[in-house]
């Protein structure tokens, strides 16, 4: 089920708030009002698959349990490296195996493809469930004794499919000790539907804008373009919507998520971008896989370039088992390494000319994960160059640019601290500017519960995570 | 004052949401109900397993809440004119649909989706197979309900508008796979007609007049294919037609609304001669309690109402004006427009069988949609026996038809969007009908 929907909107949502509302005095009630629901959204999209994670569940309450009541330090350690390769294991099985069966049978071979289905958000919930354990064991966090309460943590419906991949630490309290209070209720509505409105409203349009340009056999230089930029436009409104809506959600029942996106255009180099970009996986690759590695205090800059090798090559990875992944990974790699050996990063970032590189660098290797293979996105190259053969423009292209126009340009707009500028510019009272805010909320409601409503385009570009 | 603006935006949120939610319920909460509980038993594969069955019925409940949703429309609405409202735009994108506002006044849907190479080659098979099985002859009559007029579309849009090359295609790779077809589009032409006396401005179907130009297009070519077929009765100079001026309101009034729109007339035709028809309409797949539930059952049958809630068959005999015709659908709403005037000659979901006496002996089948609706009923004037089937609402195979029905010919009544490959379903109508 995606937030975006009808059947969200109109029926799981208020079922659910008018579930939890009525349990509320008693958590143990309200948490299994929470866990039961969770598995229901899941199952909405993926019936079969709710046996797969709930296995991978009892597997981490389990480990989690031993960890917690072995003494022995290397007892612990023994249990943590056993739920990382069984957490690891069901992600290749699931994710992966297809595809290491494809590239072995590329060399020759002739294994059969086990066609096993992707479960959807099987990234998601296995890191949060390699959170839960880590964490147990780095002693941030108490073994939960509920079975139902790491059911809740890792199936819990707002982050569960998109996230973000919200650590064990940052809400082992709130599993069983939280308090929904009325602001924090009311403001999760609010940051719900600026979530609404930028995934049904913006990345919705976006992402037609985009289908359309990448549909072509040709596309001119500035069609290419304007796709490559679209699509960064839409997977930003799409996943920063998500977790706008994840975090407001959360809100709304009492938890407190981390922010995910902080303004990442507004980056003058890459290393910045990925400071405010998918905060939550990057600080889990950083903490769990990064620092683990030794992080940046090694010895060797050879070290140091094998530490982010790793990192972003699993990165590349965990977005998806293809190699359009791995190079969109191994691309970020190569331009963060270079940013990081020559100090152009640091530079970049104190001259206005980052903005352009940062953006440019982004753009273009975002391209990869839009292509269905290497050999598109090389063509897609080709075209961004001008050597498609279509030209530097067409018709089509002018059409669709006119067409788009307005996406584009707020697009554009919303993705900068546009509002505090004008705010602070126009010197406008904070009563007067909140009341403004307010009134464009209820707008971008209306409009964002009549667009998903209306069962238009509303593709889910996570079904590779 | 953050806080009292939030408290205001949730009270609004929550009392919209939860309104919609009730109203819904209280006016769709039995087919809710039904659609979730009833057995899924007969429409799934053999080898499916519970969770097949959950699935089932969990798609029944999603498309439920896509399309039985109350104010849905005017949400629409609301979207469509936001768009409308945007400079430099002619193109509204809603419900998964991409239309234009043509300059002659109608709305235009630009199709998506590449040809369906996979149905090409089931069609192709199929006439093998049915050639093989009775010696029947296979005929893919198109529908065009896409322009054929210069000038029309606004702007530059004609660089979105691939409907008339994706008829090329389509009628090309069937022509190259053996498969014989007519195209309406040059029965438009042979007719004379213009683009207003094709295609409705208010609704995405073709009007009845292209319909019977089609259709007689198509007994010829059963008579040139050695099938008996009267086409000269389906000569329109040999029909009433009886206009009931700006009456239709069909399908982009209900995606933009009534006020952007300009109902069409609903051109009635049949003989101006004597006919004599027995129409049946069976629903094979429709149990009694189904039907009680079921809206595509209650729509398009001519019958009271008691037995509306009871119904599987149905039979009507007498001149083809009495027989087929469905003069139900012309009654206008409060708004004094029929959103079902299309419909009169059958709704597309229904399977009919009519013996037309006076015709040459012929036994004809025909796979159709909405589009193809009409152009069956005209059939029924030209051949002796014509039975009609839309696939969707059958789990019976083509092949399985054939077998039953024994035909002389078979026809595909198709518009192009069955051969598109979006969710159309060709073969049987397993997917679409859960």
């Amino acid at each position: 089920m995606v937030f975006s929907s009808s059947a969200f909107l109109f029926f799981f949502l208020p079922i659910t708030l008018l579930l939890y509302y009525a349990c509320k005095k008693n958590r143990t009630l309200s948490n299994a009002v929470l866990t039961v629901m969770s598995l229901m959204f899941y199952a909405w999209g993926e019936p079969r698959f709710v046996l797969v994670m709930l296995g991978s569940i009892v597997l981490n309450w389990l480990i989690a349990l031993s960890i917690g009541k072995s003494r022995s330090p290397s007892r612990k350690k023994l249990y943590l490296a056993l739920g990382i390769t069984l957490n690891v294991l069901i992600l290749g099985v699931f994710k992966y195996a297809g595809f290491v069966i494809r590239n072995i049978n590329a060399l020759g071979a002739h294994i059969a493809d086990p066609g096993i289905a992707l479960p959807i958000g099987i990234s998601f919930f296995t890191f949060q469930a390699m959170s839960y354990i880590i964490d147990v064991y780095r002693g941030k966090g108490c073994a939960q004794k509920s079975l139902m309460n790491v059911c809740l943590y890792i199936s819990f419906f707002p982050q569960l499919i998109a996230g973000p991949i919200v650590r064990y630490e940052t809400v082992a309290l709130e599993l069983t000790g939280r308090r929904e209070t009325l602001d924090d209720f009311t403001e999760g509505v609010r940051r719900f539907i600026i979530g609404l409105a930028k995934k049904a409203v913006l990345a919705n349009t976006l992402a037609e804008l985009v289908d359309k340009i990448y549909a072509l056999e040709n596309a001119s230089a500035l069609a290419a373009w304007i796709a490559a930029c679209a699509y960064l436009m839409q997977v930003y409104y799409d996943f920063s919507g998500y977790s706008d809506m994840a975090i407001g959600l959360g809100r709304m029942f009492g938890f407190h998520f981390p922010e995910n996106f902080v303004l990442p255009f507004i980056s003058k180099s890459v290393t910045e971008f990925w400071r405010r970009w998918h905060i939550s996986m990057c600080t889990w690759f950083r903490d769990y896989v990064f620092f683990p590695l030794g992080g940046s205090r090694v010895r060797t800059k050879a070290r140091l370039i094998f530490n982010m090798l790793v990192v972003w090559a699993l990165t590349g990875l965990w977005h998806g088992a293809d190699w359009t992944y791995v190079c969109w990974g191994l691309a970020f790699f190569a331009v963060l390494v270079f940013e990081k050996l020559t100090g152009f990063g640091k530079w970049a970032e104190k001259h206005a000319f980052g903005h352009f590189y940062a953006m440019l660098a982004v753009v273009v290797i975002t391209v990869l994960i839009r292509s269905s293979d290497i050999t598109f996105a090389f063509r897609f190259y080709v075209s961004m160059l001008g050597l498609g053969g279509a030209g530097l423009s067409d018709g089509l292209t002018l059409l669709l640019l006119k067409e788009y126009a307005w996406c584009l340009a707020l697009g554009v707009v919303c993705s900068l601290p546009a509002g505090e500028f004008l705010k602070r510019r126009l010197k406008i009272p904070d009563a007067a500017w909140q009341l403004a805010c307010g009134i464009a909320v209820v707008a971008c409601g209306v409009l964002a519960v009549s667009y998903a409503a209306s069962g238009g385009y509303n593709p889910f570009i996570y079904y590779n995570f | 004052m953050r806080k009292t603006v939030n408290a205001c935006i949730a009270v609004i949120f929550i009392v919209c949401i939860c309104t919609v939610t009730v109203l819904t319920l209280s006016e769709y909460g039995r087919k809710y109900a039904y659609g979730f509980f009833k057995s899924y038993k007969d429409r799934l594969d053999d080898d499916s397993d519970i969770f097949d069955n959950v699935e089932a019925r969990i798609y029944k409940l999603n498309y439920n809440a896509e399309n039985r949703l109350w104010g849905r429309d005017a949400l629409r609405h609301l979207t469509v004119r936001f768009q409308m409202a945007l400079p430099g735009k002619d193109i509204v994108s809603i419900g998964g649909a991409s239309m234009v506002h043509l300059t002659s006044g109608g709305y235009y849907n630009l199709m998506d989706g590449p040809l369906a190479q996979s149905k090409i080659d089931d069609i192709t098979e199929f006439a093998e197979k049915a050639a093989d099985m009775s010696g029947a002859k296979t005929l893919f009559v198109y529908c065009h309900c896409a322009l054929f007029e210069d000038g029309l579309l606004p702007g530059d849009t004609r660089y979105l508008d691939n409907n008339g090359a994706f008829a090329d295609e389509m009628l090309a790779s069937l022509s190259a796979n053996g498969v014989q077809t007519t195209d309406s589009r040059a029965s438009y032409v042979r007719a004379g007609l213009t683009m207003d006396e094709a295609a409705n401005k208010s609704d995405v179907h073709w009007t009845h007049i292209a319909a019977l130009e089609t259709a007689y297009d198509a007994a010829r070519a059963l008579s040139d294919m050695g099938i008996n077929a009267d086409y000269a009765a389906l000569e329109r100079s040999r029909f009433t037609d009886e206009v009931h001026p700006s009456l239709l309101m069909g399908e982009y009034a209900r995606r933009v609304g009534n006020a952007l729109v300009i109902p069409d007339d609903v051109h009635v035709l049949y003989p101006s001669y004597d006919t004599c028809v027995v129409y049946e309409e069976l629903n094979y797949d429709y149990s009694y309690a189904e039907a009680a539930f079921d809206e595509a059952v209650l729509n398009y049958q001519n019958a009271e109402t008691d037995e509306k809630l009871a119904y599987q068959y149905l039979r009507r005999d007498g001149t083809f004006r009495e027989a087929v015709i469905n003069y139900d659908n012309l009654a206008p709403d409060e708004g004094g427009y029929s959103s079902t005037a299309y419909y009169i000659y059958g709704h597309y979901l229904a399977q009919t069988h009519t013996h037309n006496e006076s015709a040459p002996e012929s036994t004809v089948l025909v796979f159709k949609d909405s589009y193809g609706t009409p152009v069956s009923a005209f059939l029924a004037l030209s051949c002796r026996d014509v039975y009609a089937v839309d696939l969707r609402s059958t789990h019976k195979t083509m092949l399985e038809w054939v077998e039953e029905i024994r035909p002389d010919a078979v026809i595909f009544a198709y518009s192009q969007q069955m051969l598109r490959d979006i969710e159309y379903v060709i073969d049987d109508g397993t997917g679409n009908d859960l």
